[in-house]
């Protein structure tokens, strides 16, 4: 049953698979729809500021790259398949044993099991 | 062998066979202590430098092939496109890109840094310190690397190699050199006249226990960070430690949604900054 079951580890993030996808400001698109919020701001002025669910036109990505935004998340709109994210999640669950070791202090776990909950990049 | 006495002479030296480190870097940090430095003169300074120039056209006809725009010619028109601040960037790593690639293993070098450096700024971000000098402050946190290098490449070959599996690098460099890569790059950091901040974030970036400065506990941190997030991908990538007092000074909270975005920011921005141009 699924109200049986725990609450997730991460509720910020209950499906990492369909979580947004970042993209450089330089490689923006029209039409795509931003995910998250975006705001800027100099000498202590806000110089712009979209809501999340804005759909970005060609005028509003030469903005953000002057106004020095990296990069910004969009929706996923082709997410991986089930089966393509379970492989990459498998891998990067592997790599990062690699990396973290079989011994590990207690603040490396932390962020190791931050990273694991974030899983691999969607896009 | 190199010792706290006779340090700085012999850093001194090696820094003359170093390649020239780049006066527009230095130019930069000058710049970033004004305030109101326009696009202009940054743009200006830029001008004189063909591989920069090139780069921010390359940058700016991105963008405008993007929008099926044709190709600029002129670099103050593409950096009023890109912005001051990609413009800064471009300035930094490809002045320091010049400055390892003429080294042997330069372009790990290079885009481990790069990973740094971006990984720095998006913590600077987070934590409300200074960006410009988070990224530059990672772009030269080995450059100590170059100089053990320089003074004996394969012995530093086979410390680095040698480091791997245990990750006892700053040890092995001591024993061989007598001093680690971190103290040889602050002491070039000194002889170039970087700031103090610099100095010190490249002094104790390895340091796993004290916090000297933010930017020491960015720098510390983003060292971790790219490693855990496998940037550039490496065998040698391992994170045994994490200085804590660094997350503290940051307030950082590895669990929080906004650590997550800041993984994802830094994978993103360094798989675009590490493409060749």
């Amino acid at each position: 049953m699924e109200f049986d079951q725990p609450e997730p580890a991460a509720p910020f993030m209950p499906e990492t698979r369909l979580r947004p996808c970042w993209v450089s400001t330089m490689a923006l698109k029209p039409d795509m729809v931003l995910a998250k919020s975006v705001s800027a701001a100099s000498g202590g002025y806000a110089t712009m500021s979209l809501p999340a669910g804005a759909t970005l036109a060609e005028e509003t990505i030469g903005q953000m790259i002057v106004k020095g935004i990296e990069c910004v998340a969009v929706l996923n709109t082709e997410p991986m398949s089930e089966a393509d994210y379970a492989l990459a999640t498998q891998s990067y669950e592997a790599r990062l044993g690699q990396i973290f070791g079989p011994e590990r202090t207690e603040h490396c776990q932390a962020l190791l099991d931050a990273l694991l909950r974030r899983g691999p990049m969607p896009c | 062998m190199l010792n706290s006495a006779n340090l700085a002479q012999e850093v001194a030296k090696m820094a003359k066979k170093l390649p020239a480190f780049p006066t527009i870097v230095i130019q930069l940090l000058d710049m970033l202590r004004d305030e109101s430095a326009s696009l202009e003169v940054l743009a200006r300074m830029a001008r004189n430098d063909p591989i920069i120039s090139a780069n921010i056209l390359a940058q700016a006809n991105h963008v405008r092939r993007i929008h099926a725009q044709s190709d600029l010619t002129d670099s103050f028109v593409a950096a009023s496109i890109i912005g001051v601040n990609r413009v800064r960037r471009i300035v930094v790593s490809t002045g320091m890109n010049r400055f390892v690639s003429s080294v042997p293993g330069g372009l790990f070098l290079f885009q481990h840094s790069l990973a740094v450096a971006i990984a720095a700024q998006e913590l600077a971000a987070l934590s409300g310190e200074s960006q410009d000098l988070a990224y530059i402050a990672g772009m030269l946190h080995d450059v100590g690397q170059l100089g053990l290098n320089m003074l004996d490449e394969r012995a530093f070959e086979k410390v680095y190699m040698d480091s791997i599996a245990d990750g006892r690098l700053l040890l092995r460099e001591a024993e061989v050199f007598g001093v680690d890569h971190c103290a040889v790059g602050a002491q070039l950091a000194r002889y170039w006249n970087l700031p103090e901040e610099i100095y010190s974030a490249i002094l104790n970036h390895h340091d796993e226990e004290t916090v000297t400065c933010p930017l020491q506990a960015a720098i510390c941190l983003s060292e971790t960070i790219v490693r855990a997030l496998d940037l550039p991908a490496s065998p040698k990538n391992r994170v045994t430690l994490i200085n804590q007092h660094a997350v503290t000074e940051l307030g950082l909270d590895w669990s929080d949604p906004d650590m997550a975005d800041v993984f994802d920011r830094c994978v993103t921005r360094f798989r675009l900054a590490s493409q060749p141009q």
